[in-house]
């Protein structure tokens, strides 16, 4: 067995089953050094976390680079006014939060400014859109887009706070809904990934499902 | 005439949308002050929070985004200050990036220092926190170990709540509160908190996540709020009135207006199949 091959392919294994047994016990066994451990595994997946957010913003300026100079030989002169506007927000953020501080007025007032009214736009325009494609797409052309189209209905009736007082069966009914379809199907479907989820840990421990190590040489 | 009956089912987009803003524009200029019926998840989600005892900590998820203020933070403040009449101390944690700063504007309508509520002795900010599901689990293990200072900066050791908290964290919460748009979010505190360690829990997703939390109610999630409706109910059952029964006019406006297009786009669908387009 070569040396390449034990570093990636071997050691991430052990590492992964290590990891795994430690957090799966912690899961039934209450001892405190096994607690400790378990949450210095946890911080650590923090910091990684963290730093992949970094990476990220790092890999977001390098393909923004790249598409800058390919989209200016190509002449397309609003795809890069695009990359330019989003490195320039990355800059600007940057070194507002990293220079000035998270917590100071300029770094609040930038996000008071530009990403709280344009983070409520986005959202409030993506239900719009939503509401619209609804209004396209619910038309009863079978028995099951009927069913469909009326639970639609009651769940829309039943947000309604002035057909909801007025009519309150409609609450009976979407509680009904709620109860007996709802609830019971996608418990179903909840037990069924996480029976999934099981099988899928079990042969992560074991080594049998080694996707996530990425292409290794064989 | 035909064409009058594929009118019905293609309105343009932009009548679709200015007779929404319109109508929504309207009711919010001259408020009707429609009824709102309280219901049972509502109910029992205030149930929870009143059955808190003074001194009684609980964990608070401040976990949304600025595109869903008006359906979380109405709720996030008016559980807040019921918790405040009840006596209990508020930890807080963001698992949304933006939320740390939205809750300058949330804790100015909530104004804790109004009801002798000391920063640092009754409630605490420690910030935003990445890792999802894993720093969940490391916030209910030990906070103090996971978070070194709060928001502000401030070390956790000038902070006698922090103090109070240490490790295990999750023997001193005695409820969480989790409000997310993200139902990732809103789950993988089921499975750290309700599952693991069978501590009581409210939640407040947004109104269309609320079936995927359903499941688990009431065996894990104790109280369900149904996104800014639920507050508004949350808000009259209470008794502490805010924005969110301002915004249940607008609420019902939007849907009905809703509704009745999907009405004409089956009206416009069956009368072209019944000639035959």
């Amino acid at each position: 067995m070569s040396t390449a091959r034990t570093y990636k392919r071997q050691i991430p294994l052990a590492l992964t089953f290590i990891v795994g047994m430690i957090i799966t016990f912690d899961w039934f066994i209450k001892w405190e050094p096994l607690q400790n451990l378990t949450t210095t595994i946890m911080n650590f997946q923090i910091i990684m976390v963290a730093f992949m957010m970094g990476f990220a913003g790092i890999n977001l300026v390098i393909i923004h680079t790249r598409r800058i100079q390919q989209n200016m030989s190509d002449n397309k002169m609003f795809d890069v006014l695009l990359s330019v506007v989003l490195l320039g927000c990355l800059i600007i953020w940057t070194i507002a939060g990293i220079g000035i501080g998270r917590n100071s007025d300029t770094y609040k007032w930038l996000f008071n400014t530009f990403n709280q009214p344009l983070g409520a736009t986005a959202y409030a325009a993506t239900l719009f859109y939503l509401a619209s494609a609804t209004y396209r797409v619910l038309r009863v052309r079978s028995a099951e887009t009927g069913v469909l189209l009326l639970v639609a209905f009651i769940t829309i009736l039943g947000n309604i706070p002035l057909i909801t007082t007025y009519v309150p069966i409609i609450i009976t009914i979407r509680t009904w809904i709620a109860d007996y379809l709802v609830k019971f199907s996608y418990r179903a479907i909840t037990i069924g990934v996480g029976l999934g989820g099981i099988m899928m840990g079990v042969r992560t421990l074991l080594a049998m499902e080694t996707g996530y190590l990425g292409a290794v040489e064989e | 005439m035909a064409t009058d009956k594929h009118r019905l089912e293609t309105i343009p987009n932009w009548i679709f949308f200015l007779v929404i803003l319109g109508s929504m524009a309207y009711i919010t200029l001259y408020p009707l002050g429609l009824p709102i019926p309280v219901t049972q998840l509502t109910k029992d989600t205030y149930a929870v929070v009143d059955a808190l005892n003074e001194g009684d900590i609980i964990l608070m998820d401040h976990g949304y985004g600025a595109g869903t203020i008006a359906s979380h933070e109405p709720g996030f403040v008016v559980i807040f200050k019921h918790a405040m009449e009840k006596g209990a101390k508020v930890i807080m944690v963001s698992t949304s990036v933006e939320s740390p700063l939205l809750l300058d504007a949330a804790i100015a309508k909530i104004k804790p220092e109004a009801k002798g509520y000391v920063y640092g002795e009754d409630w605490i900010h420690f910030g935003y926190l990445s890792g999802g599901e894993a720093a969940y689990a490391a916030i209910l293990d030990d906070i103090t170990g996971t978070f070194t200072a709060d928001y502000e900066d401030t070390p956790l050791s000038q902070l006698p709540l922090a103090q109070e908290l240490g490790s295990p964290t999750w023997q001193k919460i005695a409820l969480v509160y989790v409000m997310s748009a993200g139902g990732d979010v809103c789950e993988g505190w089921i499975r750290q908190s309700a599952v693991r360690f069978d501590i009581p829990m409210i939640q407040q997703p947004l109104e269309m996540m609320v079936p995927t939390i359903l499941p688990y109610y009431p065996i894990n999630v104790q109280g369900v709020l149904n996104g800014g409706i639920g507050a508004a109910e949350y808000e009259l059952f209470s008794g502490f009135p805010g924005e969110a029964v301002k915004l249940s006019d607008m609420l019902s406006m939007g849907g009905l207006v809703h509704l009745i297009f999907l009405i004409l786009g089956n009206i416009g669908f069956f009368l072209k199949r019944k000639g035959g387009a």
